[in-house]
């Protein structure tokens, strides 16, 4: 029996350690180093290390850690409790006054001090809060692993494309795809410009969401998601609707449609679109032509015009529809990271205080 | 325009590192305060030319905090680093604030070559939050107390009487001050950055690991355990901040990104660091876990967004 217990004891005492501490998050900081760059070496990536954070163990050892951090704040507890109930004193306070200890615990008072008595014995402490602050951090971290875990059991993050004047319902995941119970509608994907520069200020879209028989409106622009019914749309990215997507080519007086990455043949040419863009607010358009001659590439602008030796082009009109592409998240442990984010700043912030301790015995002289 | 007060606050910092260097050897009160008073003007020049184009940024129409693109970023670090050695200026060790200055004036002058653009550019969409205020505030406040963490980290092994922890201060030293040097060689005569650099980084450390023998021991580890806490407290703040804006702007906390991966990694070797100092363990321990935890800062600052593609790689432009 007491072989059992004293090796309980050891077991226990190793999942509080420090040592184990150290040991656990050096691993994690090691493969998660590994990880950032496994994706360009191969064999790392073999090993399936480019994903290592998405792993059963990397889980293991960040669970093992949130243990280890678990036992190791509560065997702190008696420390802190000894801190607070005094046994020694460390200071005389000797006086020819009657009330003494009156006389003292004013004076400590008035020094904003926090005091207790026991006995002869008068504690005085200086920010005694500060001495919780490690316990306000390790419960802070614990709270943000604990909301992590509820939300990669019970949520999900994802990928919706939805073309131009369409709905779509399906998330890919990282590694699935899932259907919601309700469809999203793409009415408009917009680009904008700031004025005279090819940088762009805003990607937004416009739509609705179809709900059973409820259509409710929304607009997202990056880092302005919506919510609804606790799932978020986030605008993340957009590209170009190959089948929607064309500009109108002038050819010899003649007009031809040509639609993005769909080469079109007239009279021995040969017109292929790359791209369309913008530049100056302007729209550009990638564009190969290829002659008998030989060929010829390059970006032109709207209104702009053209000659390839027996071809004369215009290009007259542009027409860009966008699939916007929505990061799509259901996160129900988001409230308790936020919680356990607020609790981890405000304990931190006590470090700075000056903590105090002073046991005063009192002497009438 | 203004652009001048950047090179003449560059060149205060530089003459507040001679005037340090002196004091260094004569020993003398009021060399100190000289090299420090230079310092604390360098830092209020700088700060001049960041609020003057803090105000043309808004003049422009962008509403922002000039800190987000790499030469811009690069300045705000030297900022941060400045306004730190500042706040504490009077009770820091002559060779933590000269090595500050060193520090400051190597950046400076190698931005000057980097030939990184100092337009003022509208942001991007995914910049455009009001999270970014107080994410790059608290995370180069941070990066700024961790490099002098790193500086007091490089001393105690500098002038440890062990010689592989001469040979790792020397090392540490010598490559800041073979930046600055080849900063300025390499503007004069355009050659390779590489090659200078590795040339410097060779003499210099090999000078400084002679110099190394008439030092003794510095073990007080005041100037590591402070800038750590200080350090390790913003960059909770900066990595949770952060953390609360990738949850506006990318669909949740945490996307284990190489940035963040890397932010995080750093906040580990700190918070090692910081444990263990609690337990009272050698000036020397902590000052290579310091060396450890800066380089790391380094990856997280520099490789993440020069070398690693990810979604913070808007940084390098």
């Amino acid at each position: 029996m007491d072989q059992i217990n004293i090796f309980i004891d050891k077991i226990y005492n190793f999942l509080k350690s420090l040592t184990l501490a150290v040991v656990l998050l050096s691993l994690i900081a090691f493969f998660s180093a590994i990880g950032t760059i496994a994706s360009n070496v191969k064999f790392l990536k073999d090993l399936g290390l480019d994903n290592v954070y998405y792993s059963k163990w990397f889980l293991l050892l960040i669970v093992l850690f949130v243990i280890n951090l678990v036992l190791c704040t509560l065997s702190m507890i008696p420390t802190t409790k000894a801190l607070f109930s005094p046994k020694a004193p460390n200071k005389i306070f000797k006086s020819k006054r009657k009330d003494t200890k009156t006389h003292l615990i004013n004076l400590l008072k008035s020094k904003k001090l926090y005091i207790q008595q026991k006995d002869d014995l008068i504690a005085a402490y200086r920010y005694p809060v500060r001495k919780f602050a490690v316990y306000g951090i390790h419960l802070g971290i614990f709270i943000v692993a604990f909301g992590a875990l509820v939300g990669s059991i019970w949520g999900f993050r994802g990928i919706m494309e939805i073309p131009q004047n369409e709905a779509s319902n399906i998330v890919v995941t990282r590694n699935n795809y899932l259907s919601l119970p309700f469809s999203v509608y793409n009415k408009n994907f917009t680009v904008s410009f700031y004025h005279n520069k090819d940088i762009p200020s805003e990607y937004k879209t416009t739509g609705y969401i179809i709900d059973s028989t409820q259509k409710i409106p929304f607009s997202t622009t990056v880092n302005h998601p919506f919510i609804h019914k606790g799932i978020w749309f986030y605008q993340a990215s957009y590209q170009l609707n190959p089948h929607d997507s064309f500009i109108i080519l002038n050819v010899n007086n003649s007009r031809v449609q040509l639609y993005l990455h769909k080469p079109v043949s007239i009279d021995n040419a040969q017109f292929y679109l790359a791209n369309l863009s913008y530049y100056n607010s302007k729209p550009i358009a990638l564009l190969y032509v290829e002659l008998p001659q030989g060929s010829a590439s390059g970006w032109i602008k709207l209104g702009d015009s053209a000659n390839l030796g027996p071809i004369n082009i215009v290009f007259e009109q542009a027409k860009e529809s966008y699939i916007t592409i929505l990061s799509v998240a259901k996160d129900p442990g988001s409230n308790i990271v936020i919680v356990g984010f607020i609790i981890m700043i405000a304990s931190s912030m006590l470090i700075f205080l000056r903590f105090r301790r002073r046991v005063y015995k009192v002497e009438q002289i | 325009m203004y652009s001048n007060i950047l090179s003449i606050s560059n060149f205060v910092y530089i003459a507040s590192a001679f005037v340090l260097i002196l004091s260094f050897i004569v020993r003398k009160k009021s060399i100190d305060v000289a090299g420090k008073s230079l310092f604390v003007l360098a830092f209020f020049i700088e700060f001049l030319y960041f609020t003057l184009r803090f105000i043309e940024t808004y003049q422009k129409g962008y509403d922002y905090l000039p800190v987000t693109n790499a030469f811009e970023s690069f300045v705000f670090f030297t900022l941060c680093l400045g306004f730190l050695q500042t706040l504490m200026i009077k009770k820091t060790s002559v060779f933590i604030v000269l090595f500050s200055s060193i520090v400051i004036s190597a950046t400076l002058l190698a931005l000057s070559i980097a030939g990184f653009s100092q337009h003022i550019e509208p942001l991007i969409p995914a910049l455009k939050s009001n999270w970014l205020v107080a994410h790059v505030i608290t995370s180069f406040l941070a990066y700024a107390a961790f490099a002098i963490n790193f500086v007091a980290s490089s001393f105690v092994l500098y002038s440890s009487q062990k010689r592989i922890d001469k040979i790792v201060g020397s090392i540490m030293f010598g490559g800041i001050l073979s930046l600055m040097f080849t900063a300025v060689i390499v503007s004069i005569t355009h050659s390779s950055p590489l090659v200078v650099g590795i040339v410097f980084l060779v003499l210099i450390s090999t000078m400084l690991f002679v110099l190394s023998f008439i030092l003794k021991p510095y073990t007080s580890k005041e100037w590591i355990e402070k800038p750590l806490v200080f350090g390790f407290v913003l960059l909770t703040i900066g990595i949770i901040t952060g953390s609360i804006w990738a949850k506006y702007a990318w669909g949740g906390y945490w996307s284990w990104d190489p940035k963040e991966t890397w932010s995080f990694i750093t906040w580990i070797v700190y918070l090692i660091n910081l444990h263990f100092a609690r337990k009272k363990k050698s000036a020397r321990f902590l000052a290579y876990l310091g060396v450890i935890g800066f380089l790391s800062v380094l990856i997280t600052y520099l490789g993440v967004n020069f070398v690693l593609p990810g979604l913070h790689s808007y940084g390098s432009n």
